[in-house]
């Protein structure tokens, strides 16, 4: 129930904030906002799970956003490489399945299983967990560090500079940002926009 | 039927930069769209149909394509043939997004569908993230005339 209270706390905050900022969510510096949600093994994933790890990758997307396959197999590269250096991966689909029916929970497990995730690829059936951070399409990365006050966001955009070829990328955000944190640094290029698929909203 | 090979080409971001600025008395609609994008595609034909109502004014329309391009031959070149023949398409295959994005609106996150009016008079700018219904294009549309 704490949690609960904290978590819509969390939101009402942000919410407020978001009401006078041009662009809404969370931006680096933010203290990143709990979740739990369902995993596509059944069970219940919590970000403070996480809470004795040096940091998460969080990424929104989904099972069938063309920008999104184009980068599954860079998430689950970012996940065997940072994951033993204390970053794990969390992906989140926040899409309304109900319009999009290849976006629910059983083509979820199924894609997780295809692919074989190396994470956890958790169900946000609500939305409100892409609403408060501000998610707009996929994919869409936070980088989260563990701090004193929890989680904060240290980077919030795109994995690198070309969805269309993993081999022409020439900068990668997320890898960068994440050096930087490590090294104690404060991230050089902490927002990046991309083009993508919106978030497929609820009416 | 004239051939519709002229109705649309490749371009750059430098060409998107001449867009951005339309000459005076002119209203540009750049609608940013691309075939694997299911809410773009579902919302083109009332475009197309707008642009139809608005063809003796000031406004012209643009049909900007963000498709990967190893598929402009076999995918969307064939839709263009078929949806947009009448319609000026241009395809920006630069995908280094976060160096233009805010070129055309620092406001716009990069989701699509998205539409901008552009004009010589800021007044009549805007944008709109997000799929048009009717009625909301309508709207939308209606005070540039």
């Amino acid at each position: 129930m704490k949690k609960l209270i904290f978590l819509l706390l969390s939101f009402a905050i942000s919410l407020a904030v978001n009401a006078q900022g041009a662009t809404a969510g969370l931006k680096a510096g933010d203290t990143a906002i709990p979740f739990k949600l369902k995993n596509v093994d059944g069970n219940v994933v919590s970000l403070n799970d996480y809470a004795n790890l040096r940091g998460v990758i969080l990424v929104f997307t989904c099972n069938n956003c063309p920008f999104s396959l184009a980068y599954e197999d860079r998430i689950i590269a970012l996940n065997k490489k940072y994951d033993i250096m204390g970053f794990p991966v969390i992906a989140i689909n926040s899409s309304d399945s109900v319009a999009y029916p290849d976006e629910s929970y059983s083509k979820m497990v199924i894609r997780a299983s295809d692919k074989n995730f190396n994470f956890p690829y958790l169900l946000d059936d609500s939305q409100i967990i892409a609403k408060a951070y501000g998610a707009v399409r996929t994919p869409h990365v936070f980088l989260l560090q563990h701090s004193d006050i929890g989680f904060a966001v240290r980077y919030d955009g795109a994995i690198d500079d070309n969805s269309d070829d993993a081999d022409a990328v020439k900068i990668k955000y997320v890898e960068n940002a994440i050096t930087e944190v490590m090294r104690g640094k404060l991230v050089s290029q902490p927002f990046t926009k991309a083009i993508g698929c919106t978030i497929k909203w609820k009416k | 039927m004239k051939a519709s090979a002229q109705q649309y080409r490749k371009i750059e971001v430098a060409d998107l930069q001449e867009l951005l600025h339309p000459p005076i008395d002119s209203i540009y609609i750049l609608n940013f769209w691309a075939t694997w994008c299911a809410p773009c595609v579902a919302e083109l034909p009332l475009f197309v149909n707008a642009e139809m109502q608005f063809k003796d004014s000031k406004i012209r329309f643009f049909f900007i394509s963000l498709d990967f391009k190893k598929e402009y031959d076999t995918k969307v070149i064939p839709f263009l043939l078929k949806n947009l023949t009448n319609s000026h398409v241009l395809l920006l295959g630069d995908s280094n997004y976060n160096n233009w994005i805010n070129l055309v609106n620092p406001q716009w996150q990069g989701a699509i569908p998205a539409t901008f009016v552009v004009s010589a008079d800021t007044t009549k700018c805007k944008f709109y993230e997000g799929e048009f219904t009717e009625k909301k294009l309508f709207e939308f549309l209606l005070p540039l005339k």
